[in-house]
């Protein structure tokens, strides 16, 4: 993954081919990437490395899906509060539950990714 | 080897006339055609001759053979099997029907059941044979081979069913994933010949950038479509009914909730220790049962949620049940009576599950109050002794 000084975002997907296609797009855009092909080793990554401003966080994944990772994330009190964006391939109205700042469908429209990633990190 | 009652004292196939042909013939013919998908055919053709109209009857097709014979003390007696497997039953039936051949004054009838599942029918009566004895065995011999060709047309049309719904549902992820990646590239690429960051870029250039970034919105617009259709079509449902352990099914249903329960806060009470079989389609029964679990753990406030699996009056019950979630009476009429909802997951999950509940001859019924909570019972008719 490129560096950048802009703010840094992890991306969580089992798809090697999107993980890097958001990175480019994110890296052209002056974001920092990192990526994670599963729940289990993002979480390696955020609590043995460096904070992220948000996390893009696919649902369906193998070893540890998404849903498992935000119960570990919610239940970490130094990592509970990070911004997470939701990117689904399918629509699913129980990810409503997940508490996070955006419900994302794929194939996502890169506008809006760039929007929701705006907010969440603005400030940063 | 299984008895299925005795024959009535006295009662002997040498007064069986042309009218208890008829009449046999006419059952054979309901029986044959209306023969449930779960019920074997050849074990309903040998319970069909014996006792009325032969004192045995053999019958091999489509890998499967029956016999059924009366025994020396009266009773009917029954065999089925695989093809080709041998057992302790095996010897049995062989013994008695020789013993029946020379102890008494009868007659042996053998039929070939047609092609595309050829086979063989066998009767011994316990009289001289007549021709419209000849003609009647044929007449059921042919309807045992049109019996065993349906059924096995309505199973390649379930195979194909499912083949199709899975490529359908395989070939939309496949080209869905590298198109999305694709579309992820072309947008950055748009963005930042608009924005000037890949330099003098004319608009012409942008603009066919433009059309091949529609071009593939619409293509994904399609595939979206696709993957909308629920992969099981919830009017045609076709069970495929096998040996099944539905407290083996809760528990893996459990096992598979278990995730989500967590992280939705719920804690899981599984209470299937005793094992409740039935002749039912495990697959869909555990599809119909995650759908059940799904709905609650979705609509209910994170507390306990309690699976089981109980033996029930007349078939077995799967019940999950929630404390302190009530559902509206309007909805309840609308989630288990009203027609295929696709709005949401989970109205459509409900919908699928009752219908895979109906499919089986079974109902769910729903027990709900905002003080109580929420019970969902499946009802399943059928078990094993």
């Amino acid at each position: 993954m490129n560096s950048a000084a802009g703010p840094y975002v992890m991306v969580v997907d089992d798809d090697d081919e999107i993980r890097e296609a958001l990175a480019d797009v994110l890296t052209d855009e002056g974001y920092e990437v990192i990526g994670a092909r599963d729940g289990m080793q993002a979480l390696q990554f955020l609590r043995e490395g460096r904070r992220p401003h948000t996390i893009l966080l696919d649902l369906w994944m193998p070893v540890m899906d998404g849903w498992q990772l935000r119960h570990e994330l919610l239940s970490d009190s130094k990592l509970s509060d990070i911004p997470v964006i939701v990117l689904t391939a399918v629509r699913d109205q129980r990810a409503q539950g997940l508490m996070v700042a955006e419900i994302l469908t794929k194939p996502v429209q890169l506008e809006r990714l760039l929007g929701a990633l705006a907010a969440t990190t603005r400030g940063s | 080897m299984g008895l299925l009652g005795r024959a009535e004292p006295g009662a002997s196939q040498e007064r069986f006339g042309t009218a208890d042909r008829v009449r046999f013939l006419a059952r054979a013919g309901r029986v044959l055609d209306a023969a449930r998908p779960e019920r074997s055919i050849v074990r309903l053709t040998a319970e069909l001759f014996v006792p009325k109209f032969a004192i045995a009857c053999r019958v091999d097709a489509s890998g499967e053979e029956a016999s059924a014979f009366v025994d020396p003390q009266g009773e009917v007696r029954l065999c089925v099997r695989r093809t080709g497997e041998l057992d302790e039953g095996e010897l049995e039936v062989t013994d008695v029907v020789e013993d029946l051949q020379t102890r008494l004054t009868s007659s042996l009838l053998s039929a070939p059941i047609p092609a595309p599942t050829p086979g063989t029918l066998t009767v011994i009566v316990q009289r001289a044979l007549e021709r419209e004895d000849v003609i009647a065995v044929r007449d059921v011999a042919r309807r045992v081979g049109a019996a065993l060709e349906r059924r096995r047309l309505a199973e390649e049309a379930r195979t194909a069913r499912r083949h199709h719904d899975e490529l359908i549902l395989r070939t939309s992820h496949e080209l869905r994933t590298p198109l999305a990646s694709l579309s992820l590239h072309l947008s950055g690429l748009l963005r930042a010949a608009r924005t000037g960051k890949l330099g003098n870029i004319g608009e012409p250039t942008i603009e066919k950038l433009v059309r091949a970034d529609a071009q593939l919105e619409r293509v994904l617009g399609h595939i979206a479509q696709l993957v909308r259709k629920p992969p099981i079509d919830p009017r045609a449902i076709e069970i495929s009914r096998s040996e099944t352990d539905l407290s083996l099914v809760v528990r893996d249903v459990a096992e598979r909730c278990a995730g989500k329960a967590a992280a939705r806060g719920f804690s899981l009470r599984v209470s299937a220790d005793r094992p409740v079989a039935g002749r039912w389609d495990r697959e869909l029964v555990q599809r119909a049962l995650s759908n059940l679990c799904t709905y609650l753990l979705d609509s209910a406030p994170a507390g306990e949620l309690e699976i089981g699996a109980h033996r029930s009056r007349g078939g077995a019950r799967a019940l999950v049940r929630v404390q302190g979630f009530g559902i509206p009476a309007a909805d309840q009429a609308e989630l288990l009576r009203g027609g295929p909802d696709v709005s949401t997951p989970d109205r459509l999950g409900l919908f699928i599950a009752r219908r895979i509940v109906e499919a089986h001859g079974g109902r769910i019924r729903v027990r709900s109050s905002r003080g109580t909570g929420t019970e969902l019972v499946l009802f399943l008719p059928g078990t094993d002794a």
